[in-house]
């Protein structure tokens, strides 16, 4: 039954991430969103986990997961001379 | 016969709060996956989906403190090493997840508010 749910959720996953690719065309909100719902998913099969095997792939999971979140959290990198504040015309 | 009625009532407590945890985090992701597309589909802009993926996050810690506690509970019967092996691990991912969403949380509200301090101030006179 678990193991049914967490199947539910990773179709629910993927097909929300090409949602979100679709329709904003931004790779990194589809990306964000597909790694979230797929450690949902992952969290929900840990409560089935009968073996190491299972265990070992939830961890990569949320590994995987917080290393993407994190590199996508960061702002894009900015081009050389770039300003924040705006240009006083003079 | 009272350590097998105190084994036989904890398996059926640990399923029980276990499945509470799963049941949590099933619905949230399954509403935030709905959002995601309502949302997007409505305005066609990602930033919207900050408060959905906070709710997400809030979602996803509740159900692993009901998680956390099956596994608490897990211990009182868990007769061989393996065993207590992989409560361990299932224990400290939990954990560590647990930490990373919270501190995840925490930074996209205060980023949510300091956008939110940033129009206010833009807008007024």
């Amino acid at each position: 039954m678990i193991r049914l749910l967490a199947t539910v959720l990773t179709g629910f996953a993927l097909g929300s991430a090409a949602g979100v690719l679709l329709l904003t065309a931004s790779w990194r909100a589809a990306l964000r969103t597909l790694l979230e719902l797929l450690m949902a998913a992952g969290l929900v099969r840990l409560a089935a986990a009968q073996s190491w095997t299972d265990l070992a792939a939830a961890a990569a999971i949320v590994v995987i997961r917080n290393l993407l979140s994190t590199a996508l959290l960061s702002p894009p990198p900015r081009p050389p001379g770039w300003s924040a504040a705006p240009r006083r015309s003079e | 016969m009272t350590e097998e009625l105190l084994r036989r009532v904890s398996a059926v407590m640990v399923a029980a709060i276990e499945s509470t945890g799963a049941l949590v985090i099933s619905v949230g992701a399954i509403w935030a996956a709905i959002r995601f597309v309502v949302d997007g589909l409505r305005h066609r802009d990602p930033t919207v989906f900050v408060p959905i993926r906070l709710s997400l996050g809030r979602f996803l810690t509740l159900g692993l403190e009901f998680q956390l506690a099956a596994d608490i509970l897990r211990t009182a019967a868990a007769p061989t090493f393996s065993q207590i092996g992989q409560l361990a691990a299932i224990a400290t991912i939990r954990t560590a997840l647990n930490y990373f969403l919270r501190r995840e949380v925490a930074q996209e509200q205060r980023q949510q508010q300091g956008d939110r301090d940033q129009r206010r101030s833009a807008q007024a006179p």
